[in-house]
């Protein structure tokens, strides 16, 4: 039923699975402005034995159009900050040509012996980064949307800014900008390009869009309300993702059939998301965001165990 | 032809396995404009339905 063959991954998969998978990526993409490039790429390898290269490329592809989906739907509803957007991608664009060049040289760095295993230095060195960061900040995004929803305050869209995020706003280094469609009066504009080009040194050593990152960053070090803070991160995915695609269809990575079917499944799972996070708090938000980023934490583990052991 | 047969053969033309393989620039322009161009057209289309079927409050004087 509904088995059509891949030409370029040369495998024959159900549509409706892929259409199926997409959809529920899509949801979580719209409901809380993360891309779904560390959930997509393993289940298309797990559930369909999609080689990884192409399972990245036609993932990468897939995110361009779920993402323009769901920015546009969020632009609608008014929770897209174009200027903090244009800053973030074109600082974050610095930022990936670092991670690149720090990616080639991990990955003629040779191997590590661990329990008779030999372990490629760049799968373990990037495993632990990609766990840390992950526990870190769902264990400060978790924290911190309990403590929300414990007490409330009377607006729970603008989160209350911690002592490093207050410093950070503190530095009077100009040309100072202010963010009027995120409600930030006054704020350094390499405050925003260092974060920026963090974000984009992390993404491209990571392999992923960057919401994940980018959405926390925004709303714990910038200021930003949790809704403007997921329709500028999917906004920024837009033109990431899309630069990823290029890449990758250079190299023919990217199954046109496959991006097809997670694309349907996609695109109408991140209207269901969008609209529902004018429907939830942001501290509940915030709380599922925290959730999957221990679940993303789980997936690198149990992969860097499989390749010890 | 049908859609489905044209993005095999567009795919086929771009197998990276292929001898001399070099993908040609409409599989490659096809991959980021398309899922854009669907993407924003799916937007489109579902605030289009919303706005059809959402009442708005008459004014009362």
């Amino acid at each position: 039923m509904l088995t059509v063959m891949l030409p370029v991954a040369g495998l024959e998969v159900n549509l409706l699975g892929v259409i199926i998978l997409g959809a529920v990526v899509g949801i979580l993409g719209g409901l809380l402005g993360v891309g779904g490039g560390f959930l997509i790429t393993p289940m298309l390898n797990v559930l369909f034995g999609i080689p990884y290269n192409i399972a990245v490329g036609s993932d990468l592809s897939q995110m361009v159009g779920m993402s323009s989906s769901a920015a546009t739907r969020h632009r609608k509803h008014g929770n897209l900050d174009i200027l903090l957007g244009i800053i973030m991608i074109l600082s974050a664009c610095i930022g990936v040509v670092g991670g690149v060049s720090v990616m080639e040289f991990l990955k003629n760095a040779g191997t590590f012996t661990i329990f008779d295993s030999e372990v490629p230095k760049m799968t373990l060195i990037m495993s632990i980064i990609y766990i840390s960061l992950l526990l870190f900040v769902g264990t400060s995004i978790l924290k911190e949307s309990i403590r929300m929803i414990r007490s409330p305050l009377p607006n729970d869209t603008q989160v209350s800014l911690g002592t490093f995020a207050m410093k950070l706003h503190r530095i009077q280094l100009p040309p100072m900008i202010s963010l009027p469609a995120s409600g930030v009066k006054q704020i350094s504009l390499w405050i925003l390009c260092g974060i920026g080009i963090t974000i984009g040194f992390f993404c491209s050593l990571m392999g992923v869009g960057g919401g994940f990152i980018m959405t926390p960053c925004m709303i714990y070090i910038i200021g930003v309300p949790t809704t403007v803070a997921i329709g500028t991160s999917l906004f920024q995915i837009v033109f990431i993702a899309a630069f990823g695609t290029l890449l990758h269809s250079i190299k023919g990575n990217v199954d046109p059939i496959l991006v097809l079917g997670l694309l349907i499944g996609s695109t109408i799972g991140s209207q269901i998301g969008a609209t529902l996070t004018k429907k939830l708090a942001g501290a509940k938000l915030r709380l599922m965001l925290g959730s999957l980023l221990f679940i993303a934490v789980l997936f690198v583990a149990k992969k860097l165990y499989a390749l010890i052991t | 032809m049908n859609f489905f047969e044209w993005l095999s053969a567009l795919a086929r033309d771009a197998n990276p396995i292929k001898d001399g393989f070099q993908p040609s620039w409409f599989y490659v322009f096809w991959n980021v404009v398309f899922p854009a161009a669907f993407g924003v057209t799916v937007a489109f289309i579902v605030n289009l339905i919303k706005s059809l079927f959402t009442k708005t409050p008459k004014e009362s004087g």
